[in-house]
């Protein structure tokens, strides 16, 4: 009883005084016993600056629970040690602070009401209701008497469960049922038993390296998804029954970690001393600030004042938390303008001024009402905020900036604002606008909880890089988005989309999200084009109530569905779908659905889509007519930061790079057809293992000739592997530098040069070099080249300096119309060459060397073949190789 | 969090929603009265111009779930875009949409729509007169950055006599021809091909870049401008040599 009286008179308090400068603020949760109360109680509860209104209802409110209602009132920071027992009742976050035991007596009842509405503030994880665990959460049920979460009278996943962020939760013998996920483990500790987890949408997912898990005799039933391991978390389980949930029991995934190179800013040696301290502060007129800065207070900036910050300059927040929620509260209040403009070498930095700087320590720069023009925040790195950065009805740039270790990297709204070349962090969450005219352009977020939350934005995004944050990538609800060429990799989530009437999603790849790469939820004109689909943990796409155009697009290698469908009234067409785990299109709803003139891959078509066919229940896939061969399709990006696999035919208009790590797997058949001045520079690896029968190849898109096209460069790309692979048109159709290789039973036609490398080692076997300029040019190499045909070229190889580490032997080197050797003028050594055949009887006739040219090594070919060697190449229609049997040096299989 | 949502029902739904069921409870002929009063919702399907548009077509819904077959669906416009149908009393949501292809079906790329359904009440014998415009995606971004009647949007390039995009310079838009100390708006860093964008209040600047910040007196002014329109798009000038 002593609760609830104390808990009244903090609602008497809370009802008086609900306004939060930085949160509008549900200072605590009150709940009604009879629906009827509420919305009363939500109006009381959430409305801030109506005090006088609020009173009357908060006085009234105590009136009632004073009387009527035998619960308990929680606040939404638990700021101490408590303890719940009997029935409690929630409808706001629940925050259970650092340092911090919430314990939980057996036999308590948690009743969660699902608030709709409840926004995301930064230090929540879910737009639900949510109970976070920082501190310490004890649950101690009893087998006879456990404790229960469960939903007051509303429906499954309607709150969003136990997320345990940086602490531990203890739960024996708990139920906990309708949530989203009944214990989520982002970071930090679980340790569960004789639980039952049912009725969720997920039981227990614990994510990332940071969180472990020890779950004993505990049932994980009747969820959708039973238990998810994400990201390298770890797992105890023993004698637990995990069984019976409707789509899976158990998935285990994890994104490749790219390691970006974070950007990251320093403060340059000058600025150790502090030039000034301020506390709190309005500054009028024109301010300047450089060196160093102490931020003690607020600083606030008011209308026709500016702020202007000048490179180099360092601003330290104080930590100052009155209200003890674990959130600072010194910051920036700009209501005239403020111009932070840094440079690359002098970059501006805002951080705390606490020795062991942590999320949250200061408040935010907060820009209000400032739209008369440009506020500009360039080079700056903002870190260790609540917000880094937050403004309403306000004109921003952002460039070429850093927002890391924030609650929230950026948050606005009603505003017009350009954010290019910027990266966002480990942040809790990176980004989230509403009602704003928003260009974000060339832009990194990475490692953050969540990505992108956009709603009601008019949007460009562009060129942005979204990868490995915990929750979704991007989530955009209504509004007006073009999102192309986008990076949108390794999230749990890639992309979300719900209640849009317009938007256009095109030539993005959005590839090993863990789960979904692409959901529409409640979309109409929504255009789905060029994208990559590759290679996502469960389904490529998920459609719901949704219609639009899917066209053009390459979906591929996800787990399960390419596309999965539960009701969608657009079109899917011209898409390449296909090698997806279980279907290439699911349908699991009862509508039709419409997906003609689509190449799937060939095959047993039939097999690859789950349809009425298979369940009478479901919709029929029209997928009739289909395409029997692949759409060529344009690779949207050029820049390969993930592993990806290239099918059909591949159109590469400007140079694509492949970077250190990445894998790029081409699968036989398939055709990469490069524009004029096009090529690859790879620094991971390639891997082009055509077959026999079923061979790659690498040549021109505007037609046959030499110099078409630019080069594949291989610079410290060991591991590639090109086999059965035909390379016609290019420049220098090969360049390898210092990367360890095997070329085998390849082509090379029609090139201004075949292959050319530096370094090694390298082997090259089997292969056919024809109609280059130069057929294979060394320099400084080591090289083993045997078993080849060399014929038709102006030259057929080319040792341009250092030639000692080459060996060619067994090879048909004939009929080329300079030399079939040359050695360059630099070339002072001797090179192996013994046992080829050499198309004549006097092989120094077609052989530049020192018998030429005094001083500049020999070709040491003797003894050599008298009789070509019978090499065979096969046959390949695909690849153009088709040779005719008996041809002088060369045959057919 | 909607607050505004959250407290405007309170005061005056619960009375009137019981007063409307116990009628309907009691007499439930009242409705079929009034639904035999048609309501007429009529009007014009334009364009952002505010042009007709031919060949539209109005679906009516009688909830805000507009990704359905519709209740009511008029025929496609003329030439003066007009369209009118009959519907029975209700509240309604209404959207145009446009196909450029014959028929039913989704919307292509390229087609147009009305965006969010607009909610009318059609009364018993009454008539709702509305004008819809569709757009396609780009339209509709134009059409929102208009409505939003904030600073002029200033943007372009910095080259140099050449034409050839200069680096390592940022635009300045100042209202006094000679500067002290830091200009009145600034932009970002130029990118890699020169090209700035700056915000600024409607009225008369003289523009020009600067390569350091604070630039001093190390700036060049390019041209005296008066900027009166949302979006401008300018390249500024800096002459090989000018400044340092």
């Amino acid at each position: 009883m002593i609760h609830w009286i104390i808990s009244c008179l903090i609602y008497a308090k809370a009802a008086s005084s609900c306004l939060s400068v930085r949160r509008p603020a549900i200072w605590l949760n009150v709940f009604p016993h009879f629906s009827s109360f509420r919305a009363k109680s939500k109006y009381a509860l959430n409305c801030s600056g109506r005090s006088s209104e609020l009173n009357k209802i908060g006085l009234t409110m105590c009136g009632f629970l004073l009387v009527l209602l035998p619960f308990p009132v929680f606040a939404t920071v638990l700021k101490s040690d408590t303890t719940w027992s009997g029935t409690v009742f929630i409808t706001d976050d629940i925050l259970v602070s650092e340092g911090v035991t919430l314990t939980i007596e057996p036999g308590t009842k948690i009743r969660v009401i699902p608030a709709e509405s409840t926004k995301t503030d930064p230090e929540y994880v879910s737009s639900l209701t949510e109970i976070t665990v920082r501190g310490s959460l004890i649950a101690n049920g009893e087998k006879a008497s456990p404790v229960e979460f469960l939903v007051e009278g509303e429906k499954r996943s309607a709150w969003a469960g136990i997320i345990v962020d940086g602490g531990k939760a203890v739960l024996d013998s708990t139920i906990i049922s309708d949530a989203e996920t009944g214990v989520y483990v982002l970071r930090g500790s679980l340790v569960m038993s004789g639980s039952l987890l049912k009725q969720n949408r997920y039981g227990i997912t614990v994510q990332g390296h940071e969180a472990v898990a020890r779950v004993t005799t505990t049932r994980v039933e009747d969820n959708d998804y039973g238990v998810f391991l994400l990201n390298g978390a770890k797992i105890e389980s023993t004698e637990n029954i995990i069984k019976e949930n409707r789509k899976k029991d158990r998935f285990t995934s994890a994104a490749k970690d790219y390691h970006l190179q974070e950007r990251e800013y320093s403060a340059g040696p000058e600025n150790r001393g502090k030039s000034r301290v301020y506390a709190d502060e309005a500054m009028l007129g024109m301010t300047v600030w450089q060196g160093r800065i102490q931020v003690n207070g607020i600083i606030r900036v008011p209308e026709n004042s500016r702020l202007i910050i000048l490179p180099g300059t360092v601003i330290e927040f104080s930590r100052k938390d009155t209200n003890k929620d674990g959130i600072g509260e010194n910051g920036l209040l700009v209501q005239g303008s403020i111009i932070a403009k840094g440079t690359k070498e002098n970059p501006i930095i805002f951080r705390s001024s606490e020795k062991q700087g942590k999320m949250g320590d200061w408040d935010s720069i907060n820009i209000l009402n400032s739209d008369k023009g440009q506020n500009l925040i360039e080079y700056c790195q903002i870190e260790d905020a609540y917000r880094g950065l937050h403004f309403h009805f306000s004109n921003v740039a952002v460039a070429d900036s850093v927002l890391r270790n924030n609650y929230r990297g950026m948050q606005f709204q009603e505003s017009v604002v350009e954010i290019r070349g910027t990266w966002f962090y480990r942040n809790k969450s990176a980004f989230q606008a509403r009602d704003s005219e928003i260009i974000f352009s060339d832009n990194v977020i990475y490692h953050n909880y969540a990505g992108m939350n956009i709603f009601r934005n008019s949007i460009t995004l562009r060129g942005t890089s979204i990868v490995n944050n915990y929750l979704e990538g991007m989530r955009v609800r209504e509004g007006l988005p073009i999102v192309d060429r986008n990076f949108i990799d390794g999230n749990r989530h890639g992309v979300m989309v719900s209640d849009a009437f317009y938007g256009e999603y095109t030539d993005n790849v959005i590839s090993h999200n863990l789960e979904s790469g692409m959901s529409l939820k409640g979309t109409e004109s929504v255009e789905i084009s060029g994208n990559v689909i590759q290679g996502n943990g469960i389904n490529g796409m998920n459609i719901q109530d949704s219609s639009g155009a899917i066209q053009g697009n390459l979906i591929t290698d996800n787990a399960e569905r390419g596309i999965g469908v539960l009701s969608f009234q657009g079109v899917i067409t011209g898409n390449n779908v296909l090698r997806n785990g279980l279907y290439n299109l699911g349908i699991d709803g009862a509508t039709d659905v419409s997906a003609r003139m689509n190449w799937w891959g060939g095959g047993d078509v039939r097999a690859t889509i789950y349809d009425k066919e298979k369940d009478p229940s479901k919709g029929r896939a029209d997928y009739l007519p289909m395409l029997d061969k692949p759409i060529a399709f344009t690779w949207p990006l050029n820049r390969l930061s993930a592993d990806t696999k290239w099918y059909g035919d591949v159109v590469i208009k400007e140079t694509i790079s492949v970077d250190p790590g990445v894998n790029l797997v081409i699968s036989p058949k398939s055709r990469v057809l490069f524009s004029e001045g096009a090529g690859i520079a790879a620094k991971g690896k390639i891997l082009a293992r055509g077959e026999k029968d079923a061979g790659i190849s690498f040549t021109s898109f505007q037609g046959q000739g030499p110099d078409l096209w630019q080069e594949i460069l291989l610079d410290h790309a060991t591991g590639s592997e090109f086999l059965n692979c035909l390379f016609e048109n290019a420049t220098w159709a090969l360049h390898i530098h210092f990367t360890d290789i095997t070329i085998e039973n390849c082509t090379f036609r029609n090139n201004g040069g075949g292959l050319r490398f530096t370094s090694g080692p390298i082997e090259i076997r089997h292969s056919l070099f024809e109609k280059n300029g130069i057929g294979i040019r060394a320099f400084r190499g080591t090289a083993l080249i045997t078993g080849n045909v060399l014929t038709g070229n102006g030259t057929g190889i080319f040792v341009r300096e250092k030639g000692s580490g080459l060996t060619i032997t067994k090879n048909n080197l004939f009929a080329n119309s300079e030399y079939n050797v040359r050695l360059g003028d630099f070339n002072d050594e001797d090179v192996h060459a013994i046992k080829n055949w050499w198309g004549t009887l006097i092989p120094a006739d077609t052989i530049y060397d020192a018998r030429r040219e005094p001083g500049i090594g020999t070709v040491l070919y003797e003894p050599f073949e008298q009789q070509p060697f019978s090499i065979e190449f096969s046959p390949d229609t695909s690849m153009g190789q088709v040779r005719q049997s008996g041809e002088r040096g060369v045959t057919g299989k | 969090m909607n607050r505004d949502f959250l407290c405007a029902p309170v005061r005056y739904s619960f009375f009137a929603l019981l007063l409307i069921a116990v009628v309907h409870v009691i007499f439930p002929g009242v409705s079929a009265l009034y639904a035999e009063d048609k309501a007429v919702i009529k009007g014009k399907v334009a364009d952002v111009e505010g042009k007709a548009v031919e060949g539209a077509m109005v679906f009516v819904y009688a909830s805000p779930e507009v990704r359905r077959s519709a209740d009511f669906i008029s025929a496609p416009t003329g030439r003066d875009g007009l369209f009118r149908l009959s519907v029975l009393p209700g509240k309604y949501w209404v959207v145009a949409r446009l196909k450029k292809a014959d028929g039913f079906g989704p919307l292509m790329p390229g087609d147009k729509h009305s965006g969010e359904p607009k909610e009318i009440e059609a009364l018993p014998g009454g008539e709702v007169d509305m004008q819809i415009i569709v757009t396609d995606l780009k339209e509709a971004v134009i059409m929102h950055a208009k409505e939003r009647e904030g600073p002029a949007r200033l943007r372009g390039r910095i080259i140099d006599d050449q034409g050839a995009p200069v680096t390592g310079v940022y635009a300045i838009a100042n209202r006094n021809e000679k500067l002290s100390g830091i200009p009145n708006y600034v932009s970002a860093w130029v990118d890699k091909d020169g090209r700035y964008t700056l915000f600024i209040p409607r009225g008369t600047y003289y523009i020009g870049s600067a390569i350091i910040f604070p630039p001093g007196n190390d700036f060049v002014i390019d041209k005296k401008v008066t900027v009166d329109t949302g979006n401008t798009d300018m390249d500024i000038l800096r002459r090989i040599g000018d400044g340092r």
